[in-house]
């Protein structure tokens, strides 16, 4: 068996574990992606990640764009004296990603909308993600904490669903080609995630495919931040340096500019 | 174009915003002597930093605010450097028997429902009296206090007090034991409140300690500041919250509203000045009480949050 049968295969079995639903006789898609890094310098402000490859003619794609499971604690709201709204302890989920962004082609978004029941079987949306999360204490509603907890998420711009971000073109042959213009938010966590794309035909998955991406800060950002996380102290007090003298600088400034007081 | 990514925030913010509401915030602490943390963590919360680089990176900016303040109104002849020592000296006691008292709180699971309800209670007594009050200085209405046995009482005691020391600036005469037991007071509502605490110590300099008003600012900035530059140290070591890059834009805004606000604090009476203050207390507190009464939006809050 050649190496790269054997990679084939090893990312096929790795799409089958991330897209369950009708695992068998489905196509592999060779992604290309673009940036294949995000680079988090001090003018990154979101970006716009294309990711482009060819699915079967008749198919709709769909692109998912998914962090590592984690483990989230997170404060619950709740009513005190039957009056005040206000933080009523803890809730912890696990399994979670850090980010859920879906990118459905127009058909498809309309196929989950008009078929709920087929799209749930597919398991590639949020409802298959709450079954996978696991949410403490056990005796919480299930539902209304995953719900709020996508709310949150959608808030801070890490989950969602975003329209309109695939376009195709015909290629001939029983062959289309796709390319999904995907914004990522200005929030993204520096972490490495998953690029699954599956492409989705009469109800099934037809074809997938995977990439990784990862986002790292670089340049004064990422200096920053290495001094700020293993030189606590002196990151603190050369923040408080620098404080003083722009306070002074300003003082300065403002005498000269309105003379003797 | 105008924006710029912050590593510790791990967002990305526009730049000119930022600047802004340093620039506002530093003239409100530069006209009336807060920290002015009360504004600026809610602001910088909505245009999506942590709550908890909020609160540290504010720390940091208030440092850089404070000096340009401080060193406004020293010229200007309105600090107490006596008296600020001495409540500085106080408020660092309070504020570490504060966070002992905060740990034995949270450990009992209500510290959350006792921090807010102090906060509003504190902000509705503060802001109701010296609105009253300042309204009747206005008013030129040169009554005898409502409560003069009271009054008096609190005379008789702080008169009996031993050590007593002239303070020129402030022009008071009060035992050293004053400054330095109402600075543990507001240093622990201030660590249980997770704020600097400028806006109960104008009042506590105002009404307990007697001060004039434009001492009082001059000296609460003094304070501050070396409570802020603490709280900074502490936060980039224990948690990696401070962002410096956002402190450093907020500070440049706030530095120079800071300047503004001395200026503009001259030409106002005493009694403008707190009733001016004590409207903006107000306003946050209900602000604050309204989000306790109304169903948030969302039912879960990440972990640091208010």
């Amino acid at each position: 068996m050649s190496k790269k049968t054997l990679c084939v295969m090893v990312l096929v079995l790795v799409g089958m574990f991330r897209f369950p639903a009708r695992a068998s006789d489905t196509l592999p898609i060779e992604l290309q992606v673009v940036p294949s890094e995000v680079r988090m310098g001090l003018s990154y402000n979101g970006v716009e990640v294309s990711i482009s490859g060819e699915i079967p003619s008749g198919s709709e794609v769909l692109v998912r764009i998914m962090g590592k499971p984690e483990h989230q604690r997170l404060k619950k709201k709740g009513r005190a004296l039957g009056l005040l709204w206000m933080n009523m302890g803890a809730v912890s989920i696990d399994n979670v990603p850090n980010v859920f962004l879906l990118y459905p082609s127009a058909a498809l978004a309309d196929f989950a909308r008009s078929q709920p029941g087929q799209w749930r079987r597919l398991g590639l949306g949020f409802e298959a993600l709450k079954n996978r999360v696991e949410i403490l204490p056990s005796t919480e509603d299930k539902d209304t904490l995953f719900g709020e907890f996508v709310k949150l998420k959608e808030d801070a711009a890490l989950y969602g669903t975003i329209q309109d971000a695939i376009h195709y073109k015909e290629k001939g042959g029983g062959e289309k080609s796709f390319t999904c213009v995907a914004p990522l938010p200005s929030n993204l966590p520096q972490d490495e995630f998953s690029i699954d794309v599956v492409a989705v035909k009469d109800g099934a998955i037809v074809a997938r495919g995977t990439a990784p991406i990862r986002a790292v800060e670089t340049g004064v950002t990422a200096r920053l931040s290495s001094l700020a996380f293993n030189h606590g102290i002196l990151y603190g007090v050369l923040a408080v340096l620098v404080a003083i003298l722009a306070g002074l600088l300003t003082g300065v400034i403002f005498k000269g500019g309105k003379g003797a007081h | 174009m105008w924006h710029m990514y912050l590593p510790i925030a791990g967002n990305s913010v526009n730049v000119l915003l930022i600047f802004a509401m340093g620039g506002f915030v530093g003239l409100l602490s530069g006209i009336f002597g807060v920290g002015g943390g009360f504004l600026m963590t809610p602001l910088l919360i909505m245009v999506g930093i942590p709550p908890t680089v909020a609160a540290a990176s504010d720390s940091n900016q208030i440092v850089g605010a404070s000096t340009s303040g401080t060193l406004a109104h020293y010229r200007l002849g309105n600090v107490d450097f006596k008296m600020g020592i001495l409540l500085l000296i106080g408020g660092v006691a309070g504020g570490t028997l504060g966070v002992q008292v905060i740990k034995v709180l949270r450990h009992m699971g209500n510290a959350d429902f006792l921090i807010q309800i102090t906060y509003v209670l504190m902000l509705g007594f503060v802001g109701t009296y010296m609105f009253l009050e300042s309204l009747q200085g206005l008013r030129k209405t040169r009554e005898v206090q409502a409560a003069p046995k009271k009054e008096s009482v609190y005379a008789r005691i702080v008169n009996s007090l031993p050590w007593q020391i002239h303070f020129e600036k402030s022009g008071v005469t009060l035992s050293i034991l004053m400054p330095l037991i109402l600075g543990i007071f507001v240093g622990i509502l201030a660590a249980i409140m997770g704020v600097g605490g400028g806006f109960i110590m104008v009042p506590v300099m105002v009404y307990l300690l007697r001060m004039p008003m434009h001492v009082v600012v001059g000296t609460s900035l003094f304070q501050i500041l070396f409570t802020c530059i603490d709280v900074t140290i502490m936060q980039a070591h224990s948690n990696h919250t401070v962002d410096f890059l956002l402190a450093l834009i907020l500070l440049i805004g706030s530095t120079l509203g800071a300047q503004f606000g001395a200026t503009i604090s001259k030409r106002l009476k005493g009694d403008q000045l707190k009733i001016i203050l004590a409207s903006l207390v107000l306003i946050v507190m209900v602000k604050m009480l309204l989000g306790l009464l109304l169903k948030p939006h969302i039912l879960l809050a990440v972990i640091g949050g208010h």
